[in-house]
């Protein structure tokens, strides 16, 4: 990307008629369901993300990316049957969008369905909540990290271990 | 206090204005004392349509905002015939923008697929370039680049300046907010209609302002042809947009760059190229910038903050430019 | 991977927290706005009960009809199961909304926004935020004022004051932001709520030694809880926004890494140590010589893979080669083994590839991955960043998902 991007669109901004959107991303939850844990599992490891559980429900609640905006959804699928409680490291279903300089947010554990394909979108669901992967019960991880490196700074606040959390319900803010 | 106050003042009357405090000129000559009787209720495109009109009159801006997210997040469940009916009819181009941005949003999230393709319609086809720009703003940072065919081809070389300039916008902010540069197609589309674009000033600035990493090699001769171009504005673009191709396109673009450097008079190019060079080979473009340095003294000075900035072994190009620009805007 | 789901019932709550999800539910709820993680009080805190009825009667509406295609894409629902909830909400719309924006003054606000708060819509929140912020203006006393009545709010109310105040013209001001600051420091507050008056400082232009003094000096000690966390992260983020305008890192950094060695807390520390990642700021001798000391000394893998990360981009790339080739054979952890490895690229690039080698030789496991980054350097990429999207796995060791 040029330097010259930024001054030349905020110029451009001022001769629209209606103001540009900020550039943060708002994260919105996948499903109607729970925060089930955050930077620590309940055993004390270190998770750094985001799970929001199904109470056991799967294959039920369809997988909402949780990113508010339009934004492209690389989606890969590494387990193709109906998983609920993990099949292994590794097998998790991912749907991952990649920023600049190597920043990327991801979503994991989902069912394999008709939707689970590369797109564009606002909130579109990809699959089915379940636990395909390294997962003991169904539900979505949410995850931002750079080169591979978790940030856990996004989520702190808006949601705490037990939190409710619907569709409407705001997980954090990526910024 | 004021609560207090204002209860006190109607059980009293005009009493308790000796016993209150002073309130701020605009509470106590508002005649609106009495909060407002809100209540929730479902919404309506009529119902919304004259908010926003109301709010874009007498409202303050975040209302404005507000009203304007409120339709594009209602739009999934108000009814499909009604809004497009709606969009059809509005000649006002700020409407227009507003309901044209709700039907883009039935699109984008899955409510609606067809939605965005009456607005991509009117962009091509309406009367009116402030509603041929406005309709296109309306779909900046979303899914139109996968969606629209060849309308941005077209859309730059509409007739209207404005209306290519925004064009222009879009190809670029998608680019960069909704693909991060990592998805070839949209970066071609991109690439193909700055080609087709008669207009240099909206050439050289989508290719000023695109990551070219997922291009393909169609593309990139695009951009190899666009060094010939006449406006050295577009050649300097050119030779931006080749500095960031993808492995299998770096030899070749490299190669051009260079060979382009000595026909080249126009300063500001020759420093397009200096980057461009640095880019597509890190710390191994030093021997080529040091020879490219001697053939101009007017960027002797540009030649070695690359070098120099180069030599720092950092790993990332943001980083190297980052440093590079540091560097020259030290004291 | 999650513990204990067959410990935590699917329904929300009960009590205050299920009201709130079923106003929550008739919210359509999506504003792109700067965002700040306020530490408002938790989930229990108990929302105003006024003026929500209609909105409830709302939601109940569009909770209990199965209105249109809805839910879950082929849904394996047992049969006789309540069916899917309907793929969208509708939004609220508020009849009066447009008065109240004429006539809200900042006297009358927090009056008049309650029932609207009380309703859960996120989208009339979000309005509020914003309008609370133009009524706030330049004025250091409004801004006072706004920060007074955050003492006492209800959580809701409190995330929007704090939200208000955060993108106003007025907390620049010298005099507001050091009441913040005292504020967040006084301990007769609960932690949650100095820990949102602490995150609401995150858009300051930068921090004076003095304040920054005081934000270290708190987030290191061992009762600061949530809120030194809030602290940390503002002083990460205030580092971004002043080097981003050309200011100096240095303090800034010095700050993160006293609280990253010194704090007692893990998620503090490891938020001290990872955040850098989000200036990317070039290591000066110091920086990198105190880094240099958590790859070998904190006890937690992830502070030692952050450690790596942020190493990996300083002014000695060879130093820092030579520092993970030594750290890769002496760490027993795969993941942090996983950071060394490939940050070693991000550190020397091409030239890393000898040392990558020789990690392979000690842990056989990164043969393949070795092979991988030899191809994609052999192809002419130099960016790590495209190398890093290029590879065919990110997580050949499974370390992003982390292990129960």
């Amino acid at each position: 990307m040029r330097s010259t991007l930024k001054t030349s669109l905020a110029a451009l901004a001022a001769l629209a008629l209606i103001p540009a959107s900020a550039a943060a991303h708002t994260v919105k939850g996948t499903h109607t369901g729970s925060v089930t844990a955050l930077t620590y599992y309940s055993s004390g490891t270190f998770h750094g993300a985001v799970d929001i559980g199904a109470g056991g429900r799967c294959n039920y609640w369809g997988a909402e990316t949780g990113v508010v905006g339009s934004v492209y959804w690389a989606v890969t699928i590494r387990t193709s049957g109906v998983v609920c409680n993990g099949n292994g490291s590794g097998n998790q279903n991912e749907a991952r969008h990649a920023w600049q300089s190597g920043w990327t947010f991801r979503q994991w554990h989902f069912i394999k369905t008709a939707d689970s394909r590369n797109r564009t979108c606002d909130r579109c669901q990809v699959g089915n909540i379940g636990g395909t992967g390294n997962s003991t019960g169904p539900h979505a991880h949410l995850q931002q990290d750079k080169l591979g490196t978790k940030n856990t700074s996004w989520y702190k606040g808006y949601v705490s271990v037990g939190s409710a959390v619907t569709r409407a319900k705001t997980i954090g803010v990526l910024d | 206090m004021p609560r207090l106050c204002r209860s006190t003042r109607r059980a009293m009357g005009l009493l308790a204005l000796t016993v209150c405090p002073l309130l701020p000129a605009a509470a106590r000559a508002s005649a609106s004392d009495t909060p407002p009787a809100l209540q929730a209720g479902a919404c309506s495109v009529r119902g919304l349509m004259d908010d926003i009109r109301r709010g874009l009159h007498s409202g303050s801006a975040s209302y404005q905002r507000y009203l304007r997210t409120l339709l594009r997040e209602a739009a999934v469940t108000l009814p499909d015939a009604e809004l497009r009916d709606a969009f059809s009819r509005e000649t006002d181009p700020v409407m227009a923008e507003h309901l044209a941005a709700a039907l883009v949003a039935r699109s984008e999230r899955e409510a609606d697929l067809q939605a965005m393709d009456v607005v991509a319609q009117r962009a091509l086809q309406d009367a009116d370039p402030a509603i041929r720009a406005a309709t296109l703003r309306a779909m900046r940072r979303t899914s139109a680049l996968e969606r629209t065919g060849d309308l941005y081809e077209r859309m730059v070389r509409d007739d209207s300046p404005l209306v290519r300039q925004e064009a222009a916008t879009n190809l670029i902010e998608d680019n960069a907010r909704v693909y991060a540069g990592q998805y070839g197609p949209a970066a071609d589309t991109a690439v193909a209609a700055a080609a087709a674009s008669t207009d240099p000033a909206v050439t050289a600035r989508i290719l000023d302002n695109l990551s070219t990493e997922k291009v393909s090699a169609e593309s990139t001769g695009r951009l190899v042809s666009l060094l010939r171009s006449d406006d050295a504005n577009v050649r300097k673009a050119a030779v931006n947009a080749l500095g960031g191709v993808p492995a299998e396109q770096m030899q070749g673009a490299r190669e051009s760059l260079l060979a382009m450097y000595r026909e080249e008079k126009d300063a500001n190019v020759r420093k397009a190229l200096l980057q461009s060079v640095a880019q597509l080979g890190f710390q191994g473009a030093i021997p080529d910038l040091q020879r490219l340095r001697a053939m101009d003294p007017r960027l002797a000075s540009e030649a070695d903050a690359w070098i120099q900035v180069l030599g720092s072994g950092l790993q990332e190009w943001s980083l190297l430019l980052r440093e590079k620009q540091r560097l020259q805007q030290a004291p | 991977m999650t513990p204990d789901s067959s410990h935590r019932s699917a329904a929300p709550l009960a009590g205050a927290p299920r009201r709130r999800a079923l106003l929550l539910a008739a919210a359509a709820g999506a504003v792109l706005l700067g965002g700040v993680a306020l530490l408002a009080r938790g989930e229990d805190g108990g929302a105003t009960d006024s003026g929500h009825a209609a909105a409830a009667e709302l939601s109940r509406k569009a909770a209990a009809g199965g209105r249109g295609p809805g839910g879950p894409a082929g849904a394996g629902g047992a049969p006789g199961e309540e069916p899917p909830p309907p793929r969208f909400e509708e939004a609220v719309c508020w009849r009066e909304l447009a008065r109240f924006d004429t006539a809200v003054t900042l006297e009358n606000f927090r009056a008049w926004a309650a029932p609207l708060l009380a309703s859960g819509d996120s989208l009339v929140a979000d309005y509020l935020t914003e309008r609370l912020t133009e009524l706030i203006g330049q004025d250091a006393d409004r801004a006072a004022q706004v920060l007074a009545w955050a003492r006492d709010a209800g959580p809701d109310e409190f995330e929007v004051l704090m939200t208000a105040l955060r993108g106003s013209e007025a907390v620049h001001h010298a005099q507001v932001a050091t009441r913040m600051l005292a504020q967040g420091m006084d301990a007769t507050l609960d932690g949650a709520r100095r820990a949102g008056i602490l995150s609401a400082l995150d858009t300051q232009k930068r921090f004076e030694p003095a304040a920054l003094d005081t934000l270290t000096t708190f987030a290191k000690d061992p009762v600061a809880g949530e809120a030194g966390w809030a602290a940390t992260r503002t002083i990460a983020r205030v580092m971004k926004r002043d080097f981003e305008a050309k200011g100096q890192v240095a303090p800034y950094m010095d700050a993160l890494l006293t609280i990253g060695t010194e704090s007692p807390d893990e998620q503090i520390r490891y938020l001290a140590l990872s955040t850098p990642m989000l200036s990317t700021p070039v290591l000066d001798e110091q920086s990198l010589a105190r880094y240099a000391q958590v790859l070998t000394q904190e006890g937690s893998p992830d502070g030692r893979e952050a450690a790596a990360h942020n190493l990996s981009v300083s002014g000695d790339g060879a130093r820092v080669l030579e520092l993970f080739s030594q750290s890769f054979a002496q760490e027993r952890e795969t993941c942090v083994r996983w950071a060394l490895f490939r940050f070693a690229a991000r550190a020397a690039g091409r030239e890393a590839l000898p040392v990558m080698a020789n990690m392979a030789l000690i842990d056989p496991r990164f043969q393949p991955l070795y092979q991988t980054f030899e191809q994609l350097y052999a192809s002419g990429l130099h960016d790590f960043v495209r190398l890093w999207n290029s590879l065919p796995d990110q997580d050949p060791f499974g370390c992003l998902v982390g292990h129960d």
